[in-house]
């Protein structure tokens, strides 16, 4: 009930500012009235009646947080593999555009790691607010949302064989070009699951029709499209800007550098911009409903206008940095991605947004639950989370250290010649 | 029915989560084991000045990541898909009451994920000393996802007696620890740890007989005999802790496999003494495998061979998880949830006041039956179908896994009738209590299905 009360006075002040900025045409109709007659044809299976193990916002912040990393960490491995496989098909060995494709696709069986790992908290944290309704998406699609298992496994292999025979100068195009294949469907299944566990009045049919193993795909829902090629656009866009990171901050050939730089200020301005457009295009084709509630919400349309405004930057940073100087410029390509990232952070809430107004509007209330939390389980998992990610940056930053140490040592026992490594080693424990 | 039901033809749902889960845990119990194995192999190498252990162990680490991050994490992500699909009831209940076991997973999943990447990628790289490590911060991590993921799992066969006191009540939560650590976890933890060091020996193995026997004899000798004494504590313990792990079942499901032991030859519940007997039987031959033909004869000892050991590992997976399942029925959830996502306390209610009425899924249809079908007869099997796929699919299928039509193929209409009284009823001397849930609903519900499985029954006997 409180969490009800605080969601309305968030909506109360953002009415106020969206009254104040001079956009309040919508208070003029009632927008919940239009689909509440719907609302008795389905309904939503019954709340599971053990209470939410802690509150619906902690649950959000965390969802959205880890779904931050997976979108980034996903839109990465799109586009750069779709980059990456054009560049080894074209490219002749030794040329700069094949060179440039192996430094890309060393990356990627890395990035697929952290797309699925940063994929698994948000789907827990879905299914604790959201399982009435994905629960229920997922197996009216079971057969292709069980396939994603295999496509995956397959797709997770094939990267890190392309990775192979990169590192031993074979050709690897064919490979990745099945796995981008895999990658692709992936996505797709995943934007019809999300936009079909909105839909409560399409559950019926489809389940008639496909008779319960999950064959069909739901059909009629305008958003799905459109909330694909968004995403597809964001993740070319965003890998543009991780080309330009690569080509300041790797240690490639400078000849490879500047083509990653010139290719991925180019990809990540064409693509960002597609993505804002696809973007009007996902707005566009939500209910009236919908759009109000996210022009009114404080926190929905404050992420709008961030999304927006970071995007632009981002497009503009890497336009910029794709021309700058001859080798580049370190601070423009981390500008670069940091917008687009901060691009992505804002449609994560924008989106989420989306989803409550929508299931809202059907009579789903996320915020409607009881709350029994024990405390002691949530403090030790926050506890161990920071741990976690302070125990990984402190082995990061030694491993570092030492390969610095070991890469200077190599190269100054290669520069005296016969110059004994063990020797050096003992002298410099002695200091 | 709270959700649809995923009805996957000739496997069941449970099909596929047992296939996945299988293949999971061969993966990931050897995540748990090789990661410790490989930091005290480099320990070893290191010690005695080892460099041509290296080679080999390098070789290892690598086969190690992509075997664990490509088919051991997606895997992982697939059981969760698969009990999603199959039992959301179930799936739901159990995020309920440990959304944060599996967020504490989750922490050191990712610890464990990264330091076999850095692992993998820095040998000769880094000091070998951090490089060691790093490979103890992986062993550790791994082996503490198992420690976590164990509460949950063993949850689901034992949740206690203090969890199911307050089951139902909303306080659930106060009592997340007992349910963690219930009656099965320790000895299940043990068990699963003694298997994990087994699976790293035999996987080892994989990469050990890709050497060149004849020009690398002694090193494949010395690596193969080391590998194999991986497998001594779990030969010589695991009985043992069988032993215990059972003596914290609850005594009603140990009948289940009394019963399979006194009663052999009637079809039913040998499956579970079935599955004993091949877990026996396939760890011994492992055993006397590693050591004739692998120890033994080492230098010809070959890729075909430790495949065969794999497969082997697998088969005595497999039975194991079967046993497991088959000790947990009627439940999903012990005394808590049927397999089929009837919670126990809500039987009578559903006896009262119907089961299809009550499922938000499938009252709609059920009057759509009535108004759109021809005739009474063909509302009343669509009906019956219903039924059959809220209550019974979780464990049958029409034809395949657990078959109707072949349990049902001599049997008449009174015959059929028969069994659903006694289904329905639940006596306490009824003989299907111990692993078929009560049969809910109200009479018309109850002919429904009647009359479904006739059709089904007139079906198999054509
Ligand atoms: C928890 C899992 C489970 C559920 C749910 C379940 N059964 Fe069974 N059933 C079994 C098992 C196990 C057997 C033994 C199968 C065998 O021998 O292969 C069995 C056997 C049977 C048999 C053969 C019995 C005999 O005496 O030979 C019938 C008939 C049957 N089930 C009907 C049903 C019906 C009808 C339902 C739904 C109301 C149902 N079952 C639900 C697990 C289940
Ligand atoms: C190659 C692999 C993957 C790709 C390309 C991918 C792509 C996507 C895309 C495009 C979406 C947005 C869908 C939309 O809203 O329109 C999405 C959402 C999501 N993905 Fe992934 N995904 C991948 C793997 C995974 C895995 C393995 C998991 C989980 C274990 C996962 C969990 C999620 C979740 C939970 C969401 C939605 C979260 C929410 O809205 O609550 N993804 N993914």
């Amino acid at each position: 009930m409180a969490q009800t009360k605080a969601k309305i006075s968030v909506i109360q002040i953002g009415t106020l500012l969206v009254f104040v900025v001079g956009n309040g045409s919508y208070l003029a109709r009632d927008p919940d009235l239009e689909d509440q007659e719907n609302t008795t044809l389905f309904q939503f299976p019954s709340v599971d009646p053990i209470p939410l193990p802690a509150p619906v916002w902690l649950f959000k912040l965390l969802g959205d947080v880890t779904l931050v990393l997976h979108f980034l960490a996903m839109q990465l491995l799109v586009g750069s593999l779709t980059l990456a496989t054009v560049w080894n098909f074209l490219g002749k060995k030794h040329s700069v555009r094949r060179d440039g494709s192996d430094a890309v696709i060393r990356k990627v069986p890395t990035l697929m790691t952290y797309v699925i790992n940063f994929g698994v908290p948000p789907l827990l944290f879905s299914q604790v607010l959201y399982g009435r309704a994905l629960y229920t998406s997922s197996v009216l699609i079971g057969f292709y949302w069980i396939s994603v298992i295999v496509v995956l496994t397959l797709t997770y292999f094939l990267l890190y064989k392309c990775a192979d025979r990169a590192n031993s100068g074979r050709a690897w195009w064919g490979y990745s070009l099945l796995s981008w294949v895999g990658v692709v469907y992936i996505a797709k299944i995943f934007s019809i699951n999300m936009t079909l566990m909105l839909r409560p009045e399409a559950w019926q049919p489809l389940y008639q029709a496909s008779g319960g193993l999950g064959m069909i795909f739901p059909t009629g829902d305008p958003s799905t499209t459109p909330r694909f090629l968004f995403m597809l656009a964001g993740g070319f866009g965003l890998s543009g800007a991780g080309l330009l990171f690569l080509s300041t901050f790797g240690n490639e050939k400078p000849e490879v550098a500047g083509f990653l730089r010139k290719w991925g200020g180019i990809f990540a301005a064409g693509f960002l911009a597609l993505e804002m457009a696809a973007g009007v295009w996902v707005y566009r084709v939500q209910p009236a409903v919908v759009q109000d509630g996210i022009m009114s919400g404080t926190l929905t349309s404050s992420a709008l206008w961030a999304w927006a405004v970071f995007t632009v930057l981002a497009v503009v940073a890497s336009l910029i940095a794709a021309f700058w100087g001859k080798t580049g410029s370190k601070i423009l390509a981390a500008t670069a991605i940091l917008f687009g990232a901060l691009g992505t952070a804002g449609f994560v809430v924008v989106r989420d947004g989306i989803r409550d107004l929508t299931l809202l509007s059907k009579g789903f209330d996320v915020w409607q639950r009881t709350v029994v939390s024990n405390w002691s389980v949530v403090l030790l998992f926050l506890a161990l989370f920071v741990g976690g990610l302070a125990l990984i940056g402190f082995l990061l930053v030694l491993v570092a250290r030492s390969a610095k140490q070991i890469a200077n040592q190599t190269a100054v026992a290669a520069f005296a010649g016969e110059a004994d490594l063990q020797n050096l080693m003992e002298e410099e424990d002695d200091q | 029915m709270n959700y649809p039901f995923w009805d996957v033809p000739y496997l069941s749902g449970g099909g596929v989560i047992g296939l996945i889960a299988t293949y999971h845990l061969l993966i990931a119990l050897f995540a748990v084991g090789g990661g410790l194995y490989l930091p005290l192999a480099e320990r070893k190498a290191l010690k005695e000045g080892r460099d041509d252990w290296f080679g080999v162990l390098k070789s290892h680490s690598k086969f190690f990541l992509i075997l664990t991050a490509a088919f051991g994490t997606t895997s992982g992500v697939g059981i969760w898909f698969a009990i999603g699909l199959a039992n959301p009831e179930a799936t739901s209940t159990l995020i309920h009451n440990f959304v944060f076991g599996w967020a504490i997973e989750y922490v050191f999943f990712i610890v464990e994920l990264t330091t076999a990447a850095i692992y993998y990628y820095t040998w000769d790289k880094i000091d070998p000393k951090l490089h060691l490590k790093i490979g103890y911060v992986y062993a550790a991590s791994s082996w503490l996802t198992l420690v976590i993921i164990n509460g949950i799992l063993t949850f689901m066969l034992t949740p206690g007696s203090t969890w199911l006191s307050v089951a139902g009540s909303g306080n659930e939560a106060s009592v997340f620890w007992y349910a963690f650590f219930n009656p099965t976890y320790f000895p299940s933890l043990v068990l699963r740890t003694l298997i994990s060091w087994n699976l790293a020996g035999i996987w080892a193995l994989v990469t050990a007989s890709r050497l060149d026997g004849f020009r690398h004899g002694k090193l494949k000798h010395e690596i193969i005999s080391w590998s194999a004494k991986w497998l001594i504590p779990g030969f010589v313990l695991v009985p043992f802790c069988f032993l215990w792990y059972l003596a914290m079942v609850p005594e009603a499901q140990r009948q289940l496999l009394d019963l399979g032991i006194s009663t052999i030859g009637q079809g039913t519940f040998t499956q579970i003494t079935r599955s004993a007997l091949i877990t026996v039987m396939t760890s011994a031959t492992i055993i006397a495998l590693v050591y004739f033909v692998a120890v033994r004869n080492s230098k010809s000892f070959g890729l075909g061979w430790a495949i065969s050991l794999v497969l082997l590992a697998f088969a005595a997976t497999a039975s194991t998880e079967q046993a497991r399942e088959m000790l947990r029925k009627p439940y999903v959830i012990g005394d808590f949830m049927y397999s089929n996502g009837v919670r126990k306390s809500e039987v009578e209610k559903y006896n009262a006041e119907g089961y299809l009425t009550h499922s938000s899924w499938a009252a709609n249809s059920v009057k759509g039956f009535y108004s759109d079908s021809e005739t009474i007869e063909a509302a009343d099997l669509k009906k019956g179908e219903l039924m059959f796929r809220g209550q019974c699919g979780a464990c049958h299928t029409e034809k395949g896994y657990r078959a109707m039509n072949n349990l049902l193929k001599d049997r008449d209409e009174t015959a059929i009738g028969n069994i659903l009284q006694m289904l329905h009823e639940n006596k306490d001397d009824s003989p299907y209590r111990k692993y078929m849930p009560p049969l809910v609903g109200k009479d018309d519900e109850i002919k429904a299905l009647a009359a479904y499985l006739k059709q089904i029954s007139v079906n198999a006997s054509k």
